[in-house]
């Protein structure tokens, strides 16, 4: 994997290329195919489909970069693309991978029916019980069952730092929903840990 | 004080959310074992999530992404070129033919434009348009390999 690029002067980089010099779009790709990859590998398991859609997403942003108005931040226009082309994969793979939010939520409400109250040393015996290298393989695996989306929201928060706003500007959705749907995978994420700690897996 | 717990939504609004807490929840979480131990729970599964190792693409993005934008590059400029290149073959075997023909035909330039053009000059268009289709074709054939040691980069 090559190394990342800081991009300082946006505006300078898409100038150049609009003028032709197609080469300082290598540049933007390698600022922002880390982000890219974060969406990529959330939303597609398909190695070779996600191989195909990193290529289409640089490709669309070449294609569309006169259109770019600088409104937002460079990196958040091309994760947006990268998140279309992944819903739009979705939706002509398989209709039901795209998650259903009430699945989710029932599921959710049952984790917290089965748990009933929470108690209080739980936590602290989880907390202590499961942390460091372990936690990180458990966490990685619940993260993986999330739907495509939680998982992106999650990612896009927790590990690129993304704002509300940001992340509304990507998947398009309200940064209420935004909110929303981070809260519900942070809460199925805990919910299940704790599960699996209280059916003795851990 | 607040005496009630905190839910899962105050707690996790207040560690991500922006808005501030009132003193009476701030003042609850301090005293409030269970509260606290949420908090430290929520804490600890995203600094795990930070934790976890990010993916990224094991083959050469930007090396592909390039290689295709060079290859639509040489394809555009050929196409402009291939036409250029056959318009302007044509105009001037065209030209050549008519001074030529006008040469040959020892008469002033009014008078040959009203007689027409004559079989002689229909010959030598139709040759003219055999060199620019082969001309033509060549243009295609170098193109054709261009592409081909591109791809096989």
């Amino acid at each position: 994997m090559s190394k990342p690029v800081r991009i300082s002067d946006e505006r300078g980089v898409v100038d150049r290329i609009l003028q032709g010099d197609k080469k300082s779009f290598s540049l933007i790709i390698k600022a922002t195919e880390n982000l890219v990859a974060q969406i990529l590998f959330k939303m597609v398991r398909n190695e070779d489909d996600r191989k195909d859609l990193a290529q289409d997403v640089y490709l669309k942003a070449y294609n569309n970069l006169s259109g770019f108005k600088f409104e937002s931040k460079l990196s958040t226009w091309i994760a947006q693309i990268a998140y279309n082309l992944s819903i739009n994969y979705l939706n002509k793979r398989k209709p039901e991978s795209i998650p259903d939010k009430f699945n989710d939520y029932n599921n959710d409400e049952e984790i917290i029916s089965d748990l009933s109250v929470e108690n209080k040393s739980t936590y602290d015996q989880v907390e202590k019980k499961i942390y460091g290298e372990e936690l990180k393989q458990i966490l990685e695996k619940e993260i993986d069952k999330l739907s495509p989306v939680y998982k992106t929201l999650i990612t896009l928060f927790h590990n690129e730092e993304m704002s509300y706003e940001e992340i509304s500007i990507v998947t398009q959705l309200p940064e209420g929903t935004v909110k929303n749907y981070l809260f519900r995978a942070r809460r199925i994420l805990k919910n299940n840990l704790l599960k699996k700690y209280n059916s003795g897996d851990l | 004080m607040k005496s009630n717990h905190l839910t899962d939504q105050e707690i996790q609004e207040f560690l991500f959310g922006k808005s501030t807490i009132s003193k009476d929840t701030n003042d609850h979480i301090n005293s409030c074992k269970e509260c606290e131990s949420k908090i430290a729970n929520y804490k600890t599964i995203t600094e795990s999530i930070k934790a976890v190792s990010n993916p990224s693409f094991d083959f050469d993005l930007s090396g592909m992404v390039m290689e295709k934008l060079i290859t639509k590059k040489q394809r555009t400029k050929l196409s402009w070129h291939l036409i250029f290149s056959f318009v302007l073959g044509l105009i001037s075997f065209a030209i050549i033919i008519v001074c030529i023909n006008f040469i040959f035909a020892k008469t002033n330039l009014l008078e040959y434009i009203k007689n027409g053009i004559d079989s002689f000059t229909v010959i030598i268009f139709s040759v003219s348009l055999m060199i620019g289709i082969v001309h033509a074709i060549e243009i295609l054939y170098r193109h054709k390999k261009l592409i081909n040691i591109i791809n096989a980069k």
